[in-house]
């Protein structure tokens, strides 16, 4: 019996060893390429955020990168402003995407769904990692996955998980009094009730602390949205936004209101189609190019 | 309790200690372990019907101490009856209440008397068809003599609830289990080694290639009227994989872990799916219940003796009853026939017990000969799975129309075959493994078994690696609702 189990705890550090060695080897090699990792030279403006600021076409704008990644809740902005702002001192401006729906608590599911995490896990610090393992809204095994492809993904190709870029998605469909509906529905209630997000207000704040402390402007970027979509939106929602927002000037909250048809927005009335996309790139080219 | 689930990761150990360290020096303390172990495993799903197996083990015990108290024939009759009875009672009503209730409905209708079939709201007990059928083994064997029944009613209550086998077998003779509660248990080092291996082989069968298979085998099956022939070819190939990984996979952690306690469980499965010939498949697919209905029924039939119409009788009754235990519906009925007739004329023409040996033994490939039996017995057996896995009678004819149609010769669903690609690969690396392990009791037995230990830990690093990631949405055992 005592062989049994000698044999056994044999084998399992054999297997622990292993699992280490490769999450290790992972973890530091990550760690390696992220303490070198640099933006384009010389960039001024950086703009962050989820899907909807990444359509801002950075190839037009002028020492401009975007950064902004599908499903990127603030916290996870956060992490990257703290790493980029530290080691990109050229950068003057942040444009960071910051809509009505950002304070709601669906962002949350994404801020613990392990396929976003994953992303950003390599800039954790190991408590911040720990506690994302810990929480019980995290799909551990998934995590793990994600973690072992996303960090193989960052040594062998030179686009990162964390960093983000120019993208925007299309669609055949036009956006309806339904598809609109359903995104409202989605952004807005959680189980027939409204909530908030309060790790994104709370990063929120941290984000303006940061730039700040960095000397760095912060300009809040709302991209429009579809008419309807926007008259959906809840007031409670509005409101908050208004209240969560109410310490930065107007001249740094930037809209492009009255500006996009209809027609310029995916099915959800939330996203920008390319046509919309390119218009207010050229937008926020003129507005950069004024600064 | 799940063998695939997190609870069971946690209760193995914790029993497996227990049973060697401080219940180890008496046996009687072994077995009520194991006996409440087991019950705690039962009732984890759902502890009402605990009372079900109790009264059931009571039944068996008490009939079998009566038995071997008189020799009056007509009292041990009735009291073999009343075993029968209350067993089959039990697994009659709770499985077959409602089926009988529509058929004579619908016989009715048929006859132009409508009439409405008052249904039950019944929940079946969960591995209810096998511990009735390892039940009754005993009180049988007990009747004919053929087994002394026993006076330990802590052995004997353990032995029908023995927690590795107990809601999806193998189904134990008494012969064979019930002694192995009476010795005392020493253990035996290679023994576990082997159990852990086979476990972890299971594990595989049941986590990768049963429930990776069971993703596109619901999908083609829950939509087939979209789909083409070549797709829904490929759905049943699908499911016929997944209900052997699922089941052999199930079989294989039973009787693993049974190791770990110094039991011996039988075989259950012996690579079915390298058969040349549909006789050859019975004798090695679900063995403990192929060799429980030749035992308890097959033979008391007459078996094989007599004319061609009792042989076919007796052939047709064997495989219908088989089909029919699986579940309340006509599809499993329809299997089970489809079976017997692929079977008959092997046993018309005493060409049923060719193949007794393993195919191309001592050889790594099969002869053309042999590849050709496999792939047409095989075939014959996807064919059947389909009546196994389909909702209706129905919807297993519409599925088999649909196959053979001109859309056969389509290309199957290409997003459906881009995102099982994988899966299908799986597949493949399956069968290399079983092929190769096809001598031995199970598939991993005696691989890299006569290499260097780094080598076996790093193989067995490997399956586990394949087992996380590539383990598919966790699924029930199919065969917990027989």
């Amino acid at each position: 019996m005592n062989y049994f189990l000698k044999k056994l705890l044999e084998f399992t550090l054999f297997f622990i060893s292993i699992f280490l060695l490769i999450s290790i080897s992972i973890n530091l090699s990550n760690n390696l390429i992220l303490k070198n990792i640099e933006l384009k030279k010389n960039i001024k403006h950086l703009i962050i955020g989820d899907s909807r600021t990444q359509i801002f076409d950075d190839s037009i704008l002028d020492d401009c990168q975007n950064i902004s990644q599908g499903s990127e809740s603030l916290y996870f902005s956060y992490l990257k402003l703290d790493k980029f702002l530290k080691s990109n001192k050229s950068i003057k401006n942040v444009y960071l995407g910051v809509s009505y729906h950002s304070f709601s608590s669906y962002f949350d599911e994404y801020t613990f769904d392990s396929n976003v995490v994953s992303n950003y896990f390599f800039m954790m610090s190991y408590k911040e990692k720990i506690d994302f393992i810990l929480n019980d809204d995290i799909n551990l095994k998934s995590l793990i996955k994600n973690f072992f492809i996303k960090g193989v993904s960052n040594i062998v190709y030179k686009k990162k998980t964390y960093i983000g870029y120019s993208y925007f998605h299309s669609s055949d469909q036009k956006p309806t009094d339904k598809s609109i509906q359903l995104r409202i529905s989605k952004q807005f209630t959680t189980e027939n009730s409204l909530n908030y997000s309060n790790l994104n207000i709370l990063y929120f704040d941290r984000i303006v602390e940061l730039c700040s402390k960095y000397d760095v402007e912060l300009f809040i970027l709302n991209t429009p949205t579809h008419s309807l979509h926007h008259k959906k939106t809840p007031k409670n929602y509005i409101n908050k936004y208004l209240d969560v927002t109410s310490n930065i000037d107007n001249h740094h909250m930037i809209r492009f209101d009255n500006i996009l048809k209809d027609e310029m927005f995916l099915p959800d009335g939330d996203h920008i189609n390319k046509f919309g996309a390119n218009i207010i790139s050229y937008k926020l080219k003129t507005f950069i190019n004024n600064e | 309790m799940l063998f695939n689930s997190f609870d069971f990761a946690i209760f193995l150990p914790i029993i497996f200690i227990l049973y060697w360290f401080v219940f180890k020096k008496i046996i009687k303390h072994q077995n009520l372990l194991l006996l409440v172990a087991s019950y705690v495993f039962y009732g984890w799903w759902d502890w009402r019907f605990l009372s079900l197996i109790i009264f059931s083990s009571f039944i068996d015990y008490y009939v079998g101490i009566t038995l071997s108290k008189t020799n009056s024939q007509h009292k041990r009759k009735l009291l073999l009856l009343t075993s029968i009875i209350v067993n089959l009672g039990f697994l009659g009503f709770f499985k077959y209440f409602n089926f009988f209730a529509e058929s004579f409905a619908d016989a009715f209708t048929l006859l132009g008397n409508p009439i409405e079939a008052s249904r039950l709201n019944i929940i079946l007990p969960v591995g209810i068809s096998f511990y009735t059928f390892q039940t009754l083994s005993y009180s049988i064997d007990v009747y004919k003599r053929k087994l002394i029944p026993t006076n330990n009613i802590i052995a004997f209550f353990a032995f029908v609830s023995f927690f590795p086998q107990l809601v999806a077998g193998p189904i134990e003779r008494a012969k064979n289990l019930l002694p192995q509660f009476y010795k005392k248990r020493c253990f035996d080092y290679s023994k576990a080694v082997d159990g852990m291996r086979q476990i972890l082989w299971g594990l595989f069968k049941k986590i990768v290639i049963a429930d990776n298979s069971a993703e596109f085998a619901n999908q083609i099956f829950n939509n087939s009227a979209d789909m083409n022939g070549s797709t829904l070819v490929l759905g049943a190939i699908f499911f016929t994989f997944q209900i052997y990984g699922d089941f052999s996979g199930y079989s294989d952690i039973a009787i693993g872990t049974s190791r770990l306690f110094g039991f011996n469980l039988m075989q259950n499965f012996n690579f079915p799916y390298f058969s040349r010939d549909i006789a050859e498949f019975w004798r090695r697919w679900h063995i403990s219940l192929s060799t429980w209905f030749r035992d308890y029924l097959y033979i008391p039939l007459g078996g094989s003796r007599g004319g061609t119409l009792i042989k076919v009788r007796n052939i047709f009754i064997i495989f219908i009853v088989s089909g029919f235990w699986h579940g309340a519906n006509w599809t499993f009925i329809i299997w089970g026939a489809l079976n017997a007739i692929y079977f008959l004329p092997l046993l018309l023409t005493n060409n049923n017990r060719n193949n007794l040996d393993i195919v191309a033994s001592g050889k790594s490939l099969p002869s053309f000969n042999e590849l050709f039996s496999i792939v047409l017995t095989f075939s014959l057996t996807v064919f059947a799975w389909i009546f196994f896995r389909a909702d209706n009678l129905a919807h297993a004819i519409s599925y088999i129309s649909e196959i053979i149609s001109y859309s056969f010769f389509d290309f199957p669903n290409k997003l459906i075959f881009k995102k099982s690609l994988t899966t299908i690969f799986l597949i493949v690396l399956f069968i290399f493994i079983e092929w190769i392990g096809r001598g031995n009791s199970y598939g991993i037995q005696k691989l890299f078994f006569y290499n260097k230990r780094i080598h076996r830990y790093v193989f067995y690093c490997l399956l586990i690696f394949i087992i996380f990631w590539f383990g598919g949405d966790e699924q029930q055992f199919i065969y917990f609702q027989f």
